[in-house]
């Protein structure tokens, strides 16, 4: 049996859930339009009788106690914030390396206004400036009034200067994407770890008092979200036992592949980006080392990512190792030094700092290394001498600093991966003999294709000019060795340094290499120019990725393999442009399926709003009966009769 | 259901605006530019095309260039051949050659040597003449003039028409098969060392030279295997004065080796020795060629341009005015040495008409007539040169004119591929545009309305 005052409680529940109700409503229609806002919802349960289990069985009809709001929620898909992270990953690959491929187009490609008529036309600037070079050889040999061969260097020096600017260009290329990665990319994501963690410590604080914090998660979303488009992530939750029975989810942040599941190390180890409050750093740097420690072979340098142990984790002494911790140390861009923790147990952390100091002073390259203890004391710190740069990359064995072993390889999509592409990968450039090509072309491959170029360019001329059987006199253009001199020599050539020879004045090209008759100069036929046309324009060459492994980039003549730079990039660009459009577009179908789940509707909310208004109503209506019916009870009952 | 928010509307409207505003952008770009494309990443295949379209414009505005030089020098030529021809005309007339004949008396004899001489003087002078900076029939030399006279010798580049004789000395080269090397021996020498050979020996001496005028060999002997073109001009420099054993003179410090002097000389594998002569290659003079790519395809075979894949725009005047002796045998059975030159026949015949010692005419005509019929045959092989050129003027008229045909279709493919077609852009730039104001007119409409706008 309930009692008297029961339609009161239940009237209540009623007014407190509908303003409940139209209180979340009114904070969805207020954050409609927030960034990373997911509609919220009351969660209601109707209450059940007070008799329920009790001890005396009750008769008669028993009602409920009204409508508890027992908390508020999110409409948010976790699977579908997965996919979009996923994809995300992939969009933020293609389009970094999109916005860079085209700026290497436009190094090759120009709009000029033709001279023969008024159409501005798009040139390819590298065979526009070899096709001027033939054209001034070509009148020179039938006697052109204006040819000579004051003008024949005039152009043979342009086209060098044409490919120094593309070789320079894509350097800046090269060290402005370094920047982007180095002081933006990386940056911000390690802004986004810290940030993500510290929120999961305040969500895990609000949670243990009760708070749902679903505002702290739609930040926390939010920044993850824009964490993968750097890398692929997973995000876990696991509950985490806070004491008296009560669990929260606790949030970790690992890498993972392009599938979305997480990566494991060779030890088996997952990469933990951010694990509770706790979170790693991304860092990069550029040396000759290529990430498996073989000599880069390159001109350019390799860029490394690399990720730190979780913050406060620390070393936890005592520290055993068992088969001794490899770690290769770099001081200023100088050679990879590896250095070996011995196996030992180490009781604390001036016992580590010691071994290690030991073996940094040993090695004897290292000199200025110091290592010394952080400020919490939980970990072994390096610097170098005068804040010159120093890397400590985790090699192999065990991880006794607890640095983590992540290369650039765990990377495997997100704008980090596109720019590490861009930055090392060379495309057939990298390929062995026999295998098939599966790095990109990036940066590495046009600045290999234009050194080829070059080398192609001057072999060719000084060949053709040369009198010699070794055909190594008479250089018309020359690069400059290691020493910084002069050098007509193939392998001191790149498209960085070509130039004419400094000996090239008048009187220097080869004009004709016929025997004549004593006193007799035969220069005036221009056969050797002649010849010099057909070596440039019809002679096959073959454009290999280098001696050993024999890789073929290009056949055909010297003018072809000019011709091809401009329309080889237009191709990879156009391709890259496919799939960063398409990659958006699915990003963006995610999206709207996520959207259409968790984004707020006005329409939806203004329903809400009438009919919460109404319940509002309805059960104040209802209080208002009861009220009616108790003020009959108490004051009019038993009066019947009086008069 | 989908569930449809204003959140995703809107977004998915500004996608579709943006989209539409670019796709106008871009026809618009296109038509005030009529480009097809703007970068080669826009249409890989219109892009590597237009390429190869403007490198073949290119090479046909070479071409042209290059046939129109020739044709330049040809016509010059042409005209050159033409005077020449009517000199020869002259020259075969009755005031000369025509008028050697039994009634002539000396004043006679000398007018018509005059006129002949007078007539040869100007065929040189003509034969020297110049197209721009060349001289039009130097052959591989177009630097020099080609002709001289020096006294009644005719010498082209320094070579003497009739015997071959050089002028600026003798000469040696050998060759180890692909390259060779050129050992000049000075002016003074001359023709003394003719019927000597140039011998190298490897492993002997210090890169030293032994002369022997018994055997007639000069010997260089090398200390290794290799030497220098420098070293092997010092080792002839070395010899310094030879004296003969008729007393003459050989002073070898003039000799030079041709090329840079650290270069290596190229031994010879076998023999290792050349026959030193100052007596040049007529032939090989008259037959010289100089090449110039006016799009035949040119090709090389072992560094050597290949003679149908260019054109030959060499003229040497030798190959139109004769060159050498031939042998005549005479009624009385003697033998004379009758040159082939034009010019050479007209200095002999007056030369004969002046000195003559015989004691009456019909001699006199007798030893005239092998150079007078030796002209004729060289003046119809003259008109046959002369034939020859016209045909190459034909050829490069030809050329030219097929040039021109191919610069109108490369002209054609290249508003193909470069260039779209402009009532195609024009209506693609209208179409884009009214797709621009028709999804930004949709959009004033359903993004002001929720069921907000109709609640009381």
């Amino acid at each position: 049996m309930s009692s008297t005052f029961d339609g009161l409680y239940i009237a209540r529940s009623g007014v407190r859930a509908s303003r409940a109700n139209l209180n979340i409503t009114g904070q969805n229609i207020t954050n409609a339009d927030t960034e990373g806002y997911t509609r919220q919802r009351v969660d209601e349960s109707s209450l059940p009788p007070s008799e329920y289990g009790g001890f005396w069985a009750s008769s008669g009809a028993s009602c409920g106690n009204g409508v508890a709001a027992t908390g508020t929620s999110q409409l948010r898909d976790a699977f579908l914030d997965g996919e979009y992270r996923t994809q995300n990953a992939k969009s933020g690959e293609s389009s970094s390396e999109l916005s860079a491929m085209y700026n290497m187009e436009d190094i090759f490609t120009a709009t000029t206004t033709a001279s023969s008529s008024s159409d501005s036309s798009v040139i390819d600037v590298l065979s526009n400036e070899f096709s001027n070079l033939v054209s001034q050889l070509q009148a020179l040999t039938s006697g052109k009034s204006s040819a000579s061969e004051s003008a024949i260097r005039e152009e043979a020096k342009l086209l060098t200067t044409k490919l120094n600017t593309a070789a320079k260009a894509l350097e800046t290329i090269r060290s402005q994407q370094y920047t982007n990665l180095n002081k933006y990319g990386i940056q911000d994501a390690d802004d986004l770890l810290k940030n993500i963690a510290s929120l999961n410590d305040r969500i895990k604080d609000a949670e243990i008092s009760g708070s749902p914090a679903l505002e702290l998660k739609d930040q926390r979303n939010l920044l993850l979200d824009k964490l993968s488009q750097y890398t692929n992530i997973k995000v876990v939750e696991t509950p985490a036992d806070v004491g008296s029975g009560r669990k929260v989810d606790q949030l970790s942040v690992v890498l993972a592949d392009t599938d979305g599941n997480p990566l494991k190390g060779t030890d088996g180890q997952e990469y933990t980006l951010v694990d509770g409050k706790q979170y790693a750093q991304f860092s990069s740097f550029q040396d000759k080392v290529n990430e498996d420690g073989t000599p880069a072979t390159g001109t350019f340098d390799i860029t490394h990512v690399r990720l730190s142990g979780l913050t406060a984790d620390g070393v936890t002494f005592p520290v055993t190792t068992s088969s001794g911790s490899v770690y290769r140390f770099q001081a200023d861009g100088g050679a990879v030094q590896t250095i070996t923790i011995p196996a030992d147990t180490y009781a604390d952390q001036n016992a580590l700092k010691a071994a290690v100091q030991a073996q940094i002073d040993a090695n004897g390259n290292l000199g200025g290394v110091t290592v010394g203890v952080s400020d919490d004391g939980t970990r072994l710190t390096f610097s170098a001498a005068d804040g010159k740069d120093l890397s400590v990359q985790y090699d192999s064995g065990d991880d006794a600093l607890n640095l983590n072993g992540m290369k650039n390889s765990d990377l495997q999509s997100g704008s980090f991966a596109g720019y590490l592409k861009l930055l090392n990968e060379s495309g057939e450039y990298d390929t062995k003999a026999g295998e098939p090509t599966t790095t990109m072309r990036g940066i590495g491959f046009y600045s290999q294709l234009l050194d080829g170029l070059a080398r192609g360019l001057a072999s060719t001329m000084n060949t053709a000019n040369s009198t010699n059987d070794t055909s190594d006199n008479r250089p018309l253009m020359a690069g400059f060795d290691g020493a910084g001199s002069e050098s007509p020599d193939t392998a001191d050539i790149t498209a960085e340094n070509i130039h004419i020879s400094s000996a090239w004045t008048d009187g220097y090209l080869t004009m004709s290499k016929g025997d004549s008759n004593a006193g007799d100069d035969t220069s005036t036929s221009y056969s050797n120019i002649t010849d010099m046309i057909a070596a440039l324009t019809g002679t096959e060459q073959h454009f290999v990725n280098n001696a050993t492994d024999q890789v073929t980039i290009f056949d055909g003549t010297l003018q072809k393999a000019f011709a091809s730079v401009g329309t080889m990039l237009g191709q990879d660009v156009n391709s890259v442009q496919s799939t960063d459009n398409t990659n958006a577009s699915l990003l963006n179908n995610i999206d709207s399926d996520r959207q259409s789940l968790s984004s707020v509707s006005i329409d939806d909310e203004a329903i809400n709003l009438v009919q919460f208004n109404q319940s509002l109503v309805a059960s104040s209506r209802f209080m208002t009966a009861v009220d009616e019916c108790l003020q009959t009870i108490i004051n009019n009952m038993g009066l019947a009769g009086r008069g | 259901m989908i569930r449809i928010t204003p959140q995703m509307m809107m977004s998915r409207y500004k996608r579709n605006v943006s989209d539409a505003f670019a796709s106008m952008n871009k026809a618009m770009e296109r038509a005030y530019t009529y480009r097809s494309f703007d970068r080669p990443s826009d249409n890989p295949l219109a892009a590597s095309q237009t390429f190869e379209v403007h490198w073949q414009m290119s090479l046909n505005s070479d071409y042209s260039t290059n046939v129109q030089n020739l044709q330049g020098v040809s016509n010059t030529a042409d005209s050159i051949l033409q005077n020449i021809d009517s000199l020869l005309t002259e020259a075969d007339k009755t005031d000369t050659l025509k008028g050697i004949d039994g009634s002539m008396n000396d004043d006679g004899r000398k007018t018509i040597a005059d006129n002949l001489l007078h007539i040869r003087d100007s065929i040189v002078a003509k034969l020297n003449a110049k197209y721009g900076d060349s001289y039009v029939f130097g052959g591989a030399n177009s630097s020099e003039a080609p002709f001289r006279m020096i006294g009644d010798q005719l010498y082209y580049r320094g070579i003497n028409v009739d015997t071959g004789e050089n002028q600026n000395g003798a000469s040696v080269v050998f060759s180890d098969g692909t390259k060779s090397t050129q050992v000049d021996f000075g002016e003074a020498i001359g023709g003394r060392l003719n019927g000597y050979t140039l011998n190298i020996q490897t492993s002997q001496g210090t890169n030293d030279a032994v002369f022997d005028e018994g055997a007639k060999t000069i010997t260089v002997n090398v200390t290794g295997t290799s030497l220098t073109k420098g070293d092997l001009q010092a080792a002839l420099n070395g010899l310094g004065t030879q004296t003969l054993a008729d007393g003459t003179n050989l002073d070898f410090t003039k000799a030079s080796v041709a090329g840079n002097a650290g270069d290596q000389v190229n031994i010879p594998t076998s023999g290792s020795s050349g026959s030193i002569t100052d007596i040049a290659d007529l032939d090989a003079l008259a037959n010289e060629k100089v090449y110039v790519d006016i799009g035949l395809g040119i090709t090389t075979t072992d560094g050597k341009i290949d003679d149908q894949s260019a054109f030959n725009g060499a003229m040497p005047g030798i190959a139109y005015l004769g060159y050498g002796t031939h042998t005549v045998t005479n009624d009385d059975g003697t033998t004379t040495e009758v040159p082939n030159n034009l010019c050479s026949l007209l200095t002999k015949v007056a030369d004969l008409l002046q000195n003559h010692s015989e004691t009456s005419n019909s001699d006199l005509v007798r030893q005239v007539q092998p150079y007078t019929e030796s002209f004729e045959t060289s003046q119809t092989k003259f008109e046959a040169g002369q034939a020859e050129l016209g045909q190459q003027m034909n050829f490069l008229s030809d050329t030219a004119s097929y040039l021109s045909d191919i610069k109108t279709n490369l002209s054609d493919k290249d508003n193909q591929v470069e260039y779209v077609d402009y009532t195609d852009a024009i209506e693609e730039f209208y179409t884009q545009q009214y797709c621009y104001s028709a999804s930004l007119k949709v959009g004033s409409q359903i993004l002001q309305q929720s069921l907000m706008d109709y609640l009381k």
